[in-house]
């Protein structure tokens, strides 16, 4: 693999990491916006 | 190494690294989430076939009062942490038939349900619900109650502790009402502040309309909550009522913590030195027409009445208390 793809295919896996991270971050917080406040207490520190 | 290992191993590295960091982030926002496993809790707060009316194996309070009521029956609908009154009510008074439960809610006929407060409010003003047993109502529900010609009729039949609970290993076990209004508003950031560990508080609040989120905005008056942006990776405080979390209390990570060094328990509420007791209400409509709604509420704040509610957990009203 010369230098050139390799470099694209960084940039690639790293912006498929950043996309996923950033989905998962929001389905995350949709999914658990109903969140119960004991459990959260009772869960948390 | 050659140099296609090397490529090979820096872009699996990559992809590594970021599945462990969604992976971290998963957990920190969902762990806290996890569903409470105490089975009072859960009871209270999902299995409402637990408290049903005219069941054997029901948990309520089982009373049969001689004041009954055959037709007309007003429908009877209120907040969750409630409904096992609402239901005794109904066990009292009502003829078995008019409950009708398809095992996992109350089919459309059925004269008791169980909408949770902001739906119940809603319904009471659209007719869908004659009597609600709730907390006061916020400024939205009486604003929507406004804009629909509907004027409320608010009759006390009981009262409860509002608590303010903190996880199980907080050290912090007293605060003063003072403090609290500071937590909420900002000034203390930070459970040092208050004598615990050296964590950023998280002050939690409730959906809008909720009864124990009308309750904190009018615990709170004119001052505005503000909360921590970085409140989550600190330990939280939250606020319910007494007996929605009593269980839960007793049998998982949580505390209710002392106010003004007095704890919420039962003796302190009645005798009135616990700082914030609240009342809970039948609610209904001044104009609706049901001939039952009357004498219904007038028979919760009688002796039969009263005791379903001591017996179910709460705190009768001091004038009517046997």
């Amino acid at each position: 693999m010369n230098d050139k793809i390799f470099k694209r295919l960084l940039l690639m896996c790293t912006a498929a990491g950043c996309i996923a991270t950033i989905i998962l971050f929001i389905i995350t917080m949709i999914m658990y916006k109903d969140c119960s406040i004991i459990s959260y207490i009772a869960n948390g520190r | 190494m050659n140099k296609l290992t090397k490529q090979i191993a820096a872009l699996a590295a990559v992809l590594l690294g970021f599945a462990a960091f969604d992976t971290a982030i998963y957990e920190l926002c969902t762990k806290p989430c996890l569903p409470d496993q105490s089975s009072g809790m859960q009871a209270k707060s999902i299995e409402l076939d637990r408290y049903l009316p005219f069941d054997d194996a029901s948990e309520i309070v089982d009373v049969k009062s001689e004041f009954q009521l055959t037709d007309e029956l007003p429908v009877i609908d209120g907040a969750a942490a409630l409904y096992p009154i609402c239901s005794a009510f109904v066990n009292a008074v009502y003829p078995e038939d008019a409950v009708s439960f398809d095992g996992t809610d109350f089919s459309a006929e059925s004269k008791l349900q169980m909408r949770n407060t902001r739906a119940a409010y809603k319904a009471v003003v659209d007719g869908d619900s004659d009597i609600i047993i709730c907390a006061e109502p916020s400024e939205e529900q009486l604003q929507y109650a406004a804009d629909n010609g509907v004027e409320l009729e608010l009759v006390p039949i009981g009262c409860e502790a509002f608590v303010f609970l903190v996880n199980g290993e907080n050290p912090v076990d007293d605060l003063s009402v003072d403090q609290i209004k500071r937590i909420y508003s900002g000034e203390y950031n930070n459970w040092s502040q208050l004598g615990g560990e050296n964590l950023l508080i998280n002050p939690l609040t409730r959906n809008t309309g909720s009864g124990s989120q009308t309750a904190m905005l009018s615990f709170m008056k004119d001052t505005e909550i503000k909360k921590n942006p970085f409140g989550f990776i600190g330990s939280p405080i939250g606020f319910s009522f007494r007996y929605y979390v009593e269980d839960v209390v007793e049998h998982g990570n949580v505390k209710m913590i002392s106010l003004n060094g007095v704890y919420p328990d039962k003796d302190n509420i009645a005798d009135g030195s616990y700082p914030i007791v609240s009342n809970f209400y039948a609610v209904y409509d001044k104009s609706n027409e049901n001939p039952n709604i009357k004498p219904f509420t007038e028979w919760m704040l009688s002796g039969e009445g009263q005791r379903i509610i001591e017996e179910t957990g709460y705190i009768p009203m001091p004038a009517e208390k046997e």
